[in-house]
């Protein structure tokens, strides 16, 4: 788990550090304080080289950040279009002659500390993560060793999953049998479910999963896809996770998608995740729902659980205050806001 | 401490960019006392109201407050406490949870702990002392020695300041009051002697101005 983050020149930041990071990290803060920059901050910072990730990698990179009319090509040179509509307004206030520190630190094994730089040289952007060097359109990805192995890093907010992946998702949480555990994990969400099951009924084109919610005399299944929406997003992200052991989570704007009475059960069951999997979770909010709604899921285990505030600082430009149970406590009990 | 979250459709609490004071009681029942007394005072331009949920509570309070705002606009914070058993004590308390904060340098904090000047005890007590004059006391007072003999154990002195309080309370025209609402609606005479240590304490939390 990391325990605390850094940026320097990224965004809406000229200098930040937010510290003390917990399992579950919920950034709230008014328009334009940089939510979720820093979640891309965070992304940033667990890619080997930014500039090579993988395609899905790079796409939910693109669908996370700001809407863009990037054509981003890997392996291809990267037209000026990216860099003048992208990669230079990563920079704070566009000033590219500053170089882009973001550092993640780890004080326990196995994650090591993180850190990604971007500065332009010229016309050329340059990263590096730690020792690693690579250049904004080059081939040098074959040459990249990074230093040290990123966990990976799965994005909420632009997991368009489709029910045929999902049922890939789960089939392979099946053969590494823990199918069972993934149904734990949703009955916290929908309670009816007792069973998964990864099926291609006769003279349908794809398998899709089917959940038992014990509906009727027959108990006949019923398509996941006609479970609650928090159920079904949340079958396709478990079983994403665990297929893909990733260790850090990213989601921007929780509650998006979500019904009110979802969010507290869908708290609960990613936080048990998060502790049973060791995974770490970063999210944006807007809303007071979704902060009160995670404060008491994690009121068991409120050392599991902080909202980090971000609000314009006249010294700093933008500050982080980091607000454990007892300051979320206190702000609820007395109606104070901290979106 | 925790409600749900669909209890949680109230308005919600932002310091106020106009006002330049912010004054803090320890609940809901100093929240209305201290309106009602600023409203008495007319300086509502000035003063934002607003509870910390207990004194145990101070703390936290101030520092999730710190990270709402800046407090561009603020430039004195009020902070009443009641003194319960032991004012030095709660003095002290009241202190190390200002301490904790990094507040703006362009902020003064004051405190005033309840119910005055190196006294035991609670808003009730200056309440209480003030309604000695009221009609209705001799049968407050009647009422409470009635009921005494059945206190096992007695109660403190707080809890028959509570007892009175409640009392006092039921005799007033509207007697389903609490302490807080019955300030803000006028029943409690802000303008009688012993409130004139804690209605100087907001009047002395408002800046003067040059006009003044």
């Amino acid at each position: 788990m990391y325990d605390s983050l850094f940026i320097a020149n990224f965004r809406a930041f000229e200098k930040i550090e937010i510290a003390p990071l917990h399992r579950v990290n919920l950034i709230a803060g008014g328009n334009n304080v940089g939510k979720t920059s820093v979640l891309e901050a965070i992304w940033f910072a667990l890619q080997d080289n930014p500039f090579t990730a993988p395609e899905t990698h790079t796409s939910r990179a693109q669908a996370l950040f700001r809407r863009s009319a990037i054509n981003y090509a890997p392996h291809t040179q990267s037209p000026p279009d990216d860099t003048d509509n992208f990669w230079k307004w990563l920079f704070f206030q566009k000033d590219t002659s500053r170089q882009i520190s973001i550092g993640l630190s780890s004080s326990a094994a196995p994650l090591n500390d993180r850190l990604l730089t971007f500065r332009f040289e010229g016309a050329q952007l340059n990263a590096a993560a730690g020792k690693v060097h690579s250049v904004l359109g080059q081939h040098s990805s074959s040459s990249v060793k990074p230093p040290v192995s990123s966990p990976g890093c799965i994005t909420l907010a632009t997991f368009h999953s489709s029910p045929v992946i999902d049922a890939e998702r789960v089939n392979t949480v099946s053969v590494i049998n823990r199918d069972d555990e993934l149904v734990t994990y949703l009955k916290l969400i929908d309670p009816r479910i007792s069973k998964l099951k990864y099926l291609k009924l006769p003279g349908h084109q794809h398998p899709y999963v089917y959940a038992d919610v014990g509906l009727g005399k027959g108990k006949e299944l019923i398509p996941a896809t006609q479970l609650g929406q928090g159920t079904a997003r949340m079958l396709g992200l478990f079983a994403s996770l665990m297929t893909e052991r990733a260790r850090v989570l990213l989601i921007d704007e929780f509650e998006n998608g979500l019904q009110h009475d979802a969010i507290g059960p869908v708290w609960s069951a990613l936080g048990k995740f998060a502790r049973d999997n060791d995974v770490q979770i970063f999210a944006t909010t807007h809303s007071y729902e979704c902060i009160a709604a995670a404060h008491e899921a994690f009121s068991d285990n409120a050392e599991d659980f902080a909202v980090i505030k971000l609000r314009p600082d006249p010294a700093q430009g933008i500050a982080a205050f980091v607000l454990d149970h007892a300051n979320i406590d206190v702000a609820i009990e007395t109606e104070m806001e901290i979106r | 401490m925790s409600k749900t979250s669909h209890e949680n459709n109230k308005e919600s609490f932002e310091i106020n960019k106009d006002k330049p004071v912010l004054l803090l009681g320890e609940g809901k029942d100093e929240f209305n006392f201290f309106t009602g007394l600023v409203k008495h005072l007319g300086l509502t331009a000035s003063i934002q109201i607003a509870q910390y949920a207990g004194k145990p509570n101070l703390s936290a309070f101030l520092s999730t407050l710190s990270a709402q705002t800046g407090f561009p606009s603020l430039r004195t914070i009020g902070i009443t406490c009641d003194a319960d058993d032991d004012h030095s004590a709660t003095l002290a308390s009241v202190n190390h949870s200002i301490q904790q904060v990094n507040f703006p340098e362009h902020i003064k904090v004051k405190t005033y702990i309840l119910p005055g000047e190196d006294k035991s005890g609670a808003l009730e007590a200056l309440v209480l002392e003030a309604a000695e004059s009221s009609p209705a006391w001799n049968c407050v007072e009647r009422f409470t020695k009635c009921v005494a003999p059945n206190d096992k154990p007695s109660l403190s002195s707080a809890q028959t300041d509570k007892r009175r309080m409640h009392a006092w309370l039921s005799t007033l025209s509207k007697p389903e009051l609490r302490l807080g609402e019955a300030a803000l609606k006028h029943h409690i005479h802000f303008g009688h002697q012993v409130f004139k240590p804690i209605t100087d304490f907001p009047t002395s939390l408002v800046p003067v101005t040059k006009d003044q």
